[in-house]
């Protein structure tokens, strides 16, 4: 009898850690666990574009950097987060989409889309509002540095 | 007369309201008094804490009814500091802390309850667990800073971080990706305690000096050392290092 009732306890007490092995979705298990894009590119460069962003609430920090060719077209992005599973699977999955696209294009990138890639729970939205940022930062540094220089290419 | 002298409670509270009634206390005819007290009684006791079950008023720190030895509901679940019955400050005493924990845990823990009537069992689960929400809570400084902070009207969401102290955290975070051996990570976790220090005892003076801006940037700094020390541990923990 005694042992029965610690069974049937045992399987109560099991049931919530099987829920919580299985809380991220596969696309942020994929992107976590294999990463695209890390890395760094040379911040120096005209051609390179850096966003640098952080989320006060919890602590993380978030790179995003973007090269683009004479055309427009961003031929190259890298990026480096320090911070939970979500805000690298949303930083890894923004670097892959901007990839190739003109600046305006990945203007258009909105958080929304990346949480809804990534099925993100509403806990961890503002993980992709940081992606977000993290790409307008990153165009609006290559816009600055390319005004800078048609200044001086002008003067 | 003499019913209404016995009763010294009445005279205590119509003294110190001076309520008209009392002014025309020795006057008045026996059933007007009656019928000025059940008036005065009953906007006040409306208007103060009661016991759920019998209705004697209670004061706001007392966890068990004077007459009926019931458990009551808390008074302020919104103010940990009140929930726990210590002084409203940044600068507390863990140790008193932990001990007016232990001595409300005491007295509430749903385990004191099992034997008794629904109500006072729900009242107890939800009491105990605002109880551990409170203290853990006022524990950890930052969390009691955050929590502080918010007692005065201000939130931390979503703040623009100055982008010189975010390349300086990007930095510390690459040096903690960079180190090879556990000593390495113990002398970054290091660091990064006097780090934290600092930032505590600059918490502390703004508080006391009301400088809610600073306080708040402060916070914003912490969090991002917590984050760091969090990562260290993770790592040490990996490598089977546990402290």
């Amino acid at each position: 009898m005694a042992l029965k009732t610690t069974t049937k306890l045992l399987k109560i007490t099991q049931q919530p850690l099987k829920i919580v092995s299985a809380s991220y979705h596969a696309n942020v298990i994929d992107h976590y666990e294999n990463p695209r894009n890390v890395g760094s590119l040379d911040k120096l460069d005209e051609n390179v574009g850096t966003g640098l962003v952080g989320a006060p609430a919890c602590g993380d920090v978030m790179k995003l950097q973007i090269k683009v060719d004479d055309n427009g077209k961003i031929v190259d992005a890298k990026f480096k987060t320090f911070g939970c599973g979500s805000a690298i699977a949303s930083s890894s999955l923004a670097t892959e989409w901007v990839k190739g696209k003109t600046v305006d294009q990945a203007l258009q990138l909105k958080n929304t889309d990346i949480a809804k890639e990534l099925s993100l729970p509403p806990v961890k939205l503002h993980c992709s509002m940081l992606a977000e940022d993290a790409i307008k930062a990153a165009l609006s540094d290559y816009r600055i540095k390319q005004k800078s220089k048609e200044k001086t290419d002008t003067n | 007369m003499q019913r209404f002298t016995i009763l010294p409670l009445f005279h205590n509270l119509l003294n110190s309201l001076k309520c008209d009634i009392a002014k025309n206390y020795h006057t008045l005819q026996n059933r007007l008094f009656l019928q000025h007290c059940k008036t005065f009684f009953k906007s006040y006791s409306e208007s103060a804490l009661k016991c759920w079950n019998c209705g004697t008023v209670r004061t706001t720190d007392a966890l068990l009814c004077t007459q009926c030895n019931l458990l009551q509901k808390p008074h302020d679940t919104s103010n940990y500091f009140a929930v726990l019955n210590v002084e409203q400050t940044f600068d507390i005493d863990p140790k008193s802390l932990t001990n007016k924990y232990r001595q409300l845990q005491a007295v509430l823990h749903p385990d004191k309850y099992s034997n008794k009537s629904q109500a006072e069992r729900d009242i107890s689960l939800t009491y105990s667990s605002l109880v551990n929400n409170a203290y853990n809570t006022l524990q950890v400084p930052l969390k009691r800073a955050i929590h502080l902070l918010k007692l005065y009207g201000v939130n931390i969401d979503q703040e623009v971080t100055h982008p010189e102290f975010l390349t300086l955290i990007m930095e510390l975070n690459e040096e903690v990706e960079a180190a090879k051996t556990p000593e390495d990570l113990k002398n970054l976790d290091r660091k990064n305690k006097t780090e934290m220090e600092k930032i505590n005892s600059t918490l502390s003076s703004c508080f006391k000096q009301q400088k809610l801006r600073q306080v708040k940037d402060e916070i914003i700094k912490m969090k991002y050392y917590n984050s760091i020390r969090m990562r260290i541990n993770e790592l040490l923990r990996d490598r089977g290092i546990v402290e």
